[in-house]
């Protein structure tokens, strides 16, 4: 276990150099930021006095070695645009994502499990279509729709929830519904299929045999089987939310990372998109560090491999 | 089987019960902890929603209008551009120039920073001398001071404030207006972390916090020496998308939504909410390379067909809905050219003009044009496009973000037309930054007529208002017959507000001003 642990380890840290290594170049062929820094009016002399003192005068392998040292310092610079670190403008944004990436997935699964249970056990009946209606929308219906919807109808007409900006709870909840929508359908689909896959198994018609409770078999016997699937596309699920949902968090005008890192994109930040893009990666290649663990344990056949 | 029948009932309700309390909880919490979906709960307090974030709390750091919205309520400047009726005093209640380099302004007494610190001449050069220094990050405000040559800043007693320019500089009322007041005692001991997240001025309204991304609430400045304002308290709320912001201001949640799509400007008009407008300074053209002697557009002529063939009129009452009009002279009012005249819209004039430059039979050109960062950019883009086409110049659009439409802009690699809009606050800085490639910027499409030139050097210079404007008149003029631009109209503003706002009303500046805005009560 411990050697697995590690060559996961190692794997993780080497994709996250290459993100960075490979951000930290893509972002240079972007433009020049001082073309977006400066205003209009400004001379070349003061583009030039601009692009010194940010160093991006200097050769791209120089600037790259020294923001690795940094990096190794803890530093990720200073924001060209908003000149604060860098990592301060990431730790604010934090929990506003977290908030809402952790709601929307513990919503998305509350409702998906029993979901995706109903209809595999009453398959071909009324609740299995209908359930499989709702996953297809949920899948297919985009985001910014979705939310603008309830936007105009819960917040505009019912006046039922705040339509925008982070506070209490109640703030929370048109965002979060908006971006449960897709994982909520697709875990749904997903806890379908492997119920179905799994009641369709030998050890379910002995289980059955033996006497025990339907509730019994479905639950202790078929759904925890069924679940080893779910956990790794909601670890991606989690992993890709960590990074903040841009579109939800822009309509919902939710101080979040998506939007922090699109908006430095957009003002051609570069140590903001490094620094947001680097956070990230982190949490993406973490939190699937500890999905594979967390599958080696359910199924320790994958330990043995 | 009757086992697994009653399971399956069994599970069914548990699962749908389990789906209705997760919805229910999350609306209820919705009804019982909202507060902004029904009313304030506080009914003098404004709510204003920006498109952005401020950048910084920092006069010398803000970029954009939304920072400088935020500051402009929190301290003064000097003196201030009034969008009606030009520079008027501000904290300086009066000026004067006792020779062409120096200018000595008289300050208003007993006024004070919120945190009691007193506002005199110290104060005053110590935030005028910050713009300049090159160890606050702010480089790009450095600018200011070149272009108007100042060389020092410094009281000469208490109330008086005398500065000082390398040369005679017409410019350097219009850069005041762009530079608040800022406590000098606190901002020397709070550092520069701390002056980037909070400002104390000497305006109408004081600072409170200022949460990232989500809010900056201010609270009324009881003292204000321009009298106490009419609300209590003003909260400032950057929400990225236009159509968030129009549902926030529909159900009351703000009272204030800038930036407001003209498409949409319909919806705002209600009952509870309404849309103020006015023509703003933003003057938007197509600019035309004009410096290559192998391109069509080379040739003057060919420039005016360019004017002549754009129905400028139909594209503000179609694209812009009528919320604007064609211009007479890049510069917006109160300092436009009255003698001026927009080119008409005469076709064919325009053909006899490209015939008359040989090119009967047309040419091929490309507009180049940022996506969504003027009102319907592209589509202005594409109408002007069929104009051209109409006269038979064959023309295509080509569009691009705006980082890299900036980068071709600066770097002067755009096609022969490419869209564009400015607004900057003085006329003279209007002219210079659009038309004046000596000093590259947006400017170095190489428009270069000697005759320009010298009347710009001249204006520069001018210390009396009537002589520079009637100089800046004659640049314009030249400017105008020159046709390096096809000419178009000034943006619209757009403001959605509510009803229960007294004395709100649309800026041509861009810039918000709710010092004298009163909240009514509810009357429901």
């Amino acid at each position: 276990m411990g050697g697995y642990l590690a060559r996961r380890l190692l794997s993780g840290a080497l994709a996250i150099l290459g993100i960075v290594i490979v951000v930290f170049v893509l972002v240079r062929m972007l433009g020049d930021p001082a073309a977006l820094m400066m205003p209009p009016e400004a001379t070349k002399e003061e583009i030039e006095i601009f692009r010194h003192a940010y160093g991006f005068d200097r050769p791209i392998h120089v600037q790259l070695v020294d923001f690795m040292r940094d990096l190794a310092r803890g530093d990720l610079g200073r924001s060209l645009r908003h000149d604060e670190p860098v990592m301060d403008m990431i730790m604010e944004r934090l929990p506003a994502t977290l908030k809402l990436s952790v709601t929307a997935l513990v919503v998305s699964l509350i409702l998906a499990v029993p979901l995706g249970v109903i209809a595999a056990i009453h398959r071909g009946t009324f609740w299995d279509r209908a359930t499989m209606v709702m996953a297809m929308l949920g899948q297919s219906v985009p985001d910014f729709w979705l939310g603008l919807m309830l936007i105009y109808l819960a917040g505009v007409r019912l006046r039922l929830a705040p339509i925008s900006g982070y506070g209490g709870f109640s703030h929370l909840i048109l965002p979060a519904l908006t971006l449960s929508a897709f994982p909520l359908a697709r875990t749904t689909r997903i806890v379908r299929s492997a119920m179905l896959e799994v009641l369709g198994q030998d050890y379910i018609r002995t289980a059955r045999s033996k006497g025990l409770s339907e509730r019994m078999v479905t639950y202790k016997h078929a759904l925890k089987n069924a679940l080893i699937p779910v956990i790794t596309v909601v670890g991606l699920d989690l992993g890709a939310l960590l990074g903040g949902a841009v579109i939800v968090e822009t309509i919902f005008a939710w101080p979040g990372m998506g939007r922090l890192v699109v908006q430095a994109l957009d003002n051609r930040d570069f140590p903001l998109v490094q620094g947001g893009v680097l956070v990230m990666a982190i949490s993406y290649v973490g939190v699937n560090i500890l999905v594979d663990l967390l599958y080696s344990i359910v199924d320790p056949r994958i330990r043995c491999n | 089987m009757l086992n697994r029948t009653t399971f399956r009932t069994h599970g069914i309700r548990t699962s749908l019960i389990c789906i209705a309390l997760a919805v229910l909880a999350l609306m209820a919490s919705g009804c019982a902890l909202n507060p902004s979906a029904k009313d304030t709960g506080l009914p003098k307090t404004v709510v204003v929603a920006q498109g952005t974030d401020a950048t910084s709390m920092d006069p010398a750091r803000r970029v954009g209008f939304p920072s400088l919205n935020i500051n402009m309520h929190i301290s003064d400047p000097l003196v201030f551009g009034d969008p009606e009726k030009g520079i008027v005093p501000w904290l300086a209640e009066s000026w004067s120039n006792p020779d062409d380099t120096t200018w000595v302004f008289n300050l208003r007494k007993g006024v004070k920073f919120h945190n009691g610190e007193p506002f005199n001449a110290e104060a005053a050069a110590y935030s005028l001398e910050r713009f300049r220094d090159r160890d606050i990050p702010g480089l790009k405000h450095a600018y200011y001071w070149d272009i108007c040559t100042i060389v020092s800043a410094e009281a000469a007693d208490e109330y008086t404030l005398v500065i000082k320019t390398e040369k005679p500089s017409a410019l350097v009322l219009p850069v005041l207006t762009q530079v608040e007041m800022i406590a000098p005692k606190w901002a020397q001991e709070a550092g520069l972390d701390e002056t980037n997240k909070k400002l104390i001025g000497t305006g109408p309204f004081k600072f409170v916090e200022w949460v990232k991304d989500d809010h900056v609430t201010l609270e009324a400045n009881k003292d204000y020496w321009g009298g106490k304002p009419l609300v209590d308290k003003l909260i400032f709320r950057p929400i990225p998308d236009a159509g968030t912001r129009i549902a926030e201001l529909l159900s009351g949640g703000v009272h204030v939504a800038l930036d407001i799509p003209l498409d949409q400007a319909g919806k705002v008009e209600t009952d509870t909410t309404t849309l103020a407008t006015t023509i703003g300074r933003r003057a938007m053209y197509i600019g035309i390379v004009n410096n290559k002697p192998d391109l069509p557009t080379y040739d003057k002529r060919v420039r005016q067909a360019m004017n002549y063939a754009v129905d400028v009129d139909t594209i503000t009452e179609t694209l812009m809905q009528g919320y604007t009009r064609p211009y007479a002279g890049l510069i917006a009012p109160p300092y436009n050219d009255p003698d001026i005249e927009p080119y008409p819209y005469d076709p064919d004039k325009a053909r006899e003009l490209l015939k008359a430059a040989g090119y009967e039979n047309g040419f091929s050109v490309t507009i180049d044009s940022p996506n969504g960062r003027y009102m319907k950019d592209v589509e202005v883009a594409q109408a002007v496009a069929q104009y051209l086409n109409d006269v038979g110049i064959k023309a295509t659009v080509q569009t691009y973000d705006w980082g890299t439409y900036n980068d071709r802009l600066q770097n002067a690699t755009t096609s022969e037309l490419y869209l564009m809009g400015q607004a900057l606050p003085s006329p003279f800085e209007q002219l210079s930054t659009l038309l004046d490639s000596r000093s590259a910027g947006i400017a170095a499409h190489g428009y270069a007529n000697e005759e320009f030139f010298a009347l710009m050097d001249k204006a520069a210079t001018l210390l009396n208002e009537d002589e520079y404007l009637a100089t800046l008149y004659e640049a314009q003029d030249i400017v105008w017959d020159d046709a390096p631009m096809i000419f178009m109209y000034h943006q619209p503003v757009a403001w959605g507000a509510s009803t229960r706002l007294e004395g709100f009303t649309a800026a041509s500046s861009d810039e918000l001003r709710l010092h004298k805005v009163l909240l009514k009560q509810n009357d429901k």
